[in-house]
């Protein structure tokens, strides 16, 4: 018997299908859309009568209950491991916590000398948030339009908040410390800046890696449309 | 039809085996081939399948690539060519256990 391949229209009615059901992110509908397509070309080539349609609604009833959550979870679980991994991984290089600590250390001896008070409690977190501000720019050109899970929850833009409201204490709060106080915080700063550089570059390649995917597929149905 | 505890133990073992003699396979295709090595006695689950896909992978023992297959991306798996001897160790375990359990069911109770 020939295995029947689903055209190009009725994939979209699976990825539709799958959309539908709120699985709109591009990286997570990959995992599914295979899968389901491949039950789906099973059913209609040993059922030739059956539409593609009623194969679908029979596929999605064989997931279970939870229908293609069961991907969803087996997807995000592995996209956290791989985020937490990647971060811890660059702190298993000598050169990071050298960076870190060079850093916190300048850090620390400008906030010490600085006697202006804009630089440090405007200028800083300003350019922090205009960096975040770039990224999302940069994130958002390569997805076109498409939500990936990939870069869901990227912005600690709520940290460094945190960060410089706690910084701003020292000028108030007569009980603290403030050379440990100021020391603490450039720790933080450059733990922070670290972090995010890596978790920027995993989520800058991850994105790539789906781009050059749909480049290779509009390429494939391009070379088929050619006469 | 084969307990589902039983199955879930024995899972990385029958996976990495089909891997290790298919070379690459994809999700849907794992499935189908426990399906019909078992003659459809074990069904293996999507809740099951890929979660331990995505383990293995995590741990460096699996590698996925992406391909275009029938007008659309599809994943591959395969062993990472330094892990093959962790994937037949795996397989051998899960032999050596099941051999330990067919003896453990041999004893006769007095």
């Amino acid at each position: 018997m020939e295995k029947r391949v689903l055209t190009s229209d009725e994939l979209l009615l699976v990825k539709n299908f799958i959309n539908k059901r709120g699985f709109e992110f591009f990286d997570l509908q990959l995992e599914i859309l295979d899968h389901t397509a491949a039950a789906v070309e099973e059913k209609i080539t040993q059922n030739p009568a059956m539409s593609v349609e009623k194969a679908l609604v029979e596929v999605h009833a064989s997931f279970g209950p939870l229908g293609f959550v069961t991907i969803e979870d087996a997807f995000i679980k592995q996209l956290s491991k791989k985020k937490w991994k990647n971060a811890f991984q660059i702190w298993n290089q000598p050169k990071t916590v050298i960076s870190v600590l060079l850093f916190t250390f300048f850090l620390f001896m400008y906030f010490k000398a600085a006697t202006i008070y804009f630089p440090v409690m405007v200028a800083i977190p300003l350019a922090l948030l205009a960096w975040g501000i770039y990224d999302f720019y940069q994130f958002y050109k390569i997805k076109g339009g498409k939500k990936f899970l990939s870069t869901h929850g990227f912005n600690s833009i709520h940290i460094e908040i945190s960060l410089w409201i706690a910084y701003s204490q020292i000028y108030i709060s007569p009980f603290l410390n403030k050379n440990l106080y100021m020391f603490m915080f450039c720790l933080a700063l450059s733990t922070l800046i670290s972090w995010n550089l890596a978790k920027r570059k995993f989520m800058f390649n991850q994105l790539f890696h789906y781009q050059n995917l749909q480049f290779r597929l509009f390429q494939s149905e391009l070379s088929k449309t050619k006469p | 039809m084969y307990n589902k505890s039983f199955l879930k133990g024995m899972l990385p073992a029958i996976v990495l085996k089909l891997l290790a003699e298919n070379g690459r396979m994809y999700g849907y295709q794992i499935t189908q081939a426990v399906k019909e090595l078992s003659k459809g006695e074990v069904t293996l689950t999507e809740g099951a399948l890929y979660p331990l896909l995505h383990e293995l992978e995590n741990a460096n023992i699996l590698i996925s690539e992406t391909e275009i297959a029938d007008n659309r991306l599809r994943k591959y798996y395969r062993i990472a060519p330094d892990k093959t001897t962790i994937a037949q160790e795996k397989v051998s375990d899960a032999i050596g256990q099941l051999n330990q359990f067919t003896e453990l069911l041999k004893v006769k109770i007095i």
